[in-house]
């Protein structure tokens, strides 16, 4: 792969601000930031608690909103999308790995990953076929009937991981996945995000506490304050 | 997996908690649906004629007219024909079984009640000629097995006959059909016969039955008759049997309003408890919520996820109570229970059973499926 910061930005922050709750008790978390995410790029953002790491990647998901400035992905903003739009922008290009897995209890491991499927126009055996490849990617073609009760958590963030690229998504957002797991599973699930990375081009921007994991990315920035503070690079 | 199969897997999730609410909503349906059916048995007659006019005491129904009455009636101008009769309580060897009786005349009473009152020329004849004959509603023929030949001993309710007997004897000279399903349940006696071995009220009737000629207005041959017996010792008034039954069905009318009441307060409760157990079954999920707003489902869908699982949860208790309603409406319609007998399912009730299952499905949902928009998913999934 050639070197993500050549490649054009697949995000662009351009003096972002956001602050959370009313007038007299207002929090401000971004202030005029101004950040560029290259596509294809495994960037890591660490930093303590409050430092603003989960609303970042709120706002890159468009789960939140900024108070001001914009956001553009592959150069359209997207910050102002309402409603239907905005789903239907996040359906499309954004895949999304959380700490806690998310899955839906009652369904198996294929039927969470056909969820995001459900929203496009994919026939039943389209959509199964799909799911089914998706899990195997993630090296659990031998589990897709099991429900997330019998997954162990690794598995479970496995299954998670292939729901968030099932739908074929422009940029993986990961917040802490490896936040519930021991390390050997950690690692296991880095190295997926790196395969899915080096080998399927995806973008993958993942916050975490934890410098082990911040290893397996490409750049690593840590985030204090809602201020990109210092910028590493991994060997 | 499609969105219904994923409805169906949310709606059975807690399966008994679902099997309860299916419970409750069939049992509520079941309930609806019998009485709904009670009620339309209550309704009137639409083979009540409107051309057959009834006369009786203007003061109430069980004060009596003189059979005078219907001789100065029939010479009144439009009037084709005029039948009486008496309505009595009958009791079947014991008090136990009790039968409606109607003392007439039975040459016109039989004649202006050719309709209704289906019999072979020949047992009718039969029972013209024989004045303790008795006609028997193939209902209550079938309930005591009784047959054409056999004797019929009565006893009659407030009745004391002359010669201090205890009871009345009688031959069944005919089993009578009536033109509906209906098997009827009453008897015709020779009026006659009874009013001559009665001690009290003699030569006094119920009811007059006046037939009118074509093509005169029964109106004006109602006022006709009404006016004939003002200021007589027992004024009349005159309806059409159609106007009768309708006032007749008005008596129980805080019967139907009781029945509505529990209708409504059953229906009432029943899409309160959906809202709840499904409100409870949103707040247990809301993190699935947000999960599926994250992965980019939108309000719409979402709402789509809510509605079809309150409506397929309606449906399935909705069909299985009105299937259930429908047996023990067929079960009571075994009976001999003239009102049960008229109880059927019918087109209508169907029909009002489907329109209430997409009431209770949407409104049942409609709660839940505003709070669907306020859902951030930001906020929620930050709980982690």
């Amino acid at each position: 792969m050639s070197g993500p910061t050549r490649s054009p930005p697949l995000y662009e922050l351009s003096h972002v601000s956001k602050s959370f709750g009313e007038r007299s008790a207002r929090t401000m978390i971004f202030d005029d930031f101004n950040f560029a995410i290259a596509k294809g790029e495994f960037l890591a953002i660490m930093g303590p608690s409050g430092s603003g790491k989960s609303t970042l990647l709120n706002l890159l998901s468009g789960l939140d909103r900024p108070t001001g400035g914009e956001i553009r992905f592959e150069g359209n903003r997207v910050d102002n999308l309402r409603g239907g739009r905005m789903a239907r922008w996040r359906a499309r290009h954004v895949g999304i790995v959380f700490q806690a897995y998310n899955l839906v209890p009652v369904l198996s491991a294929l039927q969470n990953v056909e969820l995001p499927l459900l929203l496009t126009n994919l026939g039943a055996a389209k959509r199964r076929s799909n799911a089914q490849l998706a899990l195997q990617l993630v090296g659990l073609a031998d589990r897709v009937n099991y429900p997330p009760r019998k997954l162990s958590g690794g598995q479970q963030q496995r299954v998670a991981i292939a729901r968030a690229i099932v739908s074929d998504p422009t940029v993986l957002l990961c917040d802490e996945p490896t936040g519930n797991l021991d390390r050997a599973t950690a690692n296991e699930l880095l190295t997926l995000l790196q395969q899915l990375n080096r080998q399927q081009g995806k973008t993958v921007v993942m916050v975490t506490h934890d410098p082990d994991a911040a290893k397996y990315a490409s750049a690593v920035r840590h985030l204090d304050k809602g201020l990109l503070t210092q910028v590493a690079r991994t060997p | 997996m499609t969105i219904l199969g994923l409805i169906r897997k949310n709606l059975f999730r807690r399966k008994l908690r679902t099997g309860l609410l299916l419970v409750t909503i069939a049992v509520v349906f079941l309930l609806l649906s019998v009485l709904a059916s009670f009620k339309f048995a209550f309704d009137v007659d639409s083979r009540a004629a409107d051309t057959r006019l009834l006369t009786f005491n203007r003061i109430s129904y069980s004060e009596k007219l003189p059979i005078a009455y219907a001789a100065q009636i029939a010479a009144l101008p439009g009037v084709r024909d005029v039948g009486y009769s008496n309505l009595l309580l009958g009791f079947y060897r014991t008090r136990a079984n009790p039968v409606a009786i109607y003392a007439i005349d039975p040459n016109v009473f039989l004649t202006q009640h050719a309709e209704d009152v289906l019999v072979g020329e020949k047992e009718r004849a039969a029972f013209a000629a024989d004045r303790a004959g008795v006609l028997v509603g193939s209902g209550v023929a079938q309930r005591y097995g009784l047959h054409v030949g056999d004797p019929l001993p009565l006893s009659l309710a407030g009745v004391v006959r002359s010669d201090g007997a205890p009871s009345w004897r009688f031959q069944v000279d005919g089993i009578y059909r009536g033109a509906g399903r209906i098997e009827p349940i009453a008897l015709y006696i020779h009026d006659e016969y009874f009013d001559e071995a009665r001690v009290l009220d003699r030569g006094t009737v119920d009811m007059i039955w006046v037939r009118t000629k074509p093509g005169v207005p029964p109106d004006q041959v109602a006022n006709a008759i009404d006016a004939r017996f003002r200021n007589a010792l027992a004024e009349t008034r005159t309806t059409t049997e159609s106007e009768f039954a309708r006032a007749f069905v008005a008596q129980f009318g805080n019967v139907a309003v009781i029945i509505a009441a529990i209708a409504l307060a059953a229906a009432a409760t029943v899409l309160l408890i959906v809202t709840n157990t499904v409100m409870i079954s949103f707040r247990e999920r809301i993190r699935e919520i947000a999960v599926l707003k994250a992965l980019g489902f939108t309000n719409g869908k979402l709402y789509r996820l809510i509605f079809g699982e309150t409506l397929l949860l309606s449906a399935l208790g909705g069909i299985a109570g009105v299937a259930a309603g429908a047996l023990m409406i067929s079960a009571l319609g075994q009976s001999s229970n003239a009102l049960f007998q008229r109880m059927t399912l019918g087109p209508v009730i169907p029909a009002l059973a489907v329109l209430a299952i997409f009431l209770l499905g949407f409104l049942g949902g409609a709660f839940p499926a505003t709070r669907i928009a306020s859902v951030d998913p930001a906020r929620v999934l930050a709980r982690e």
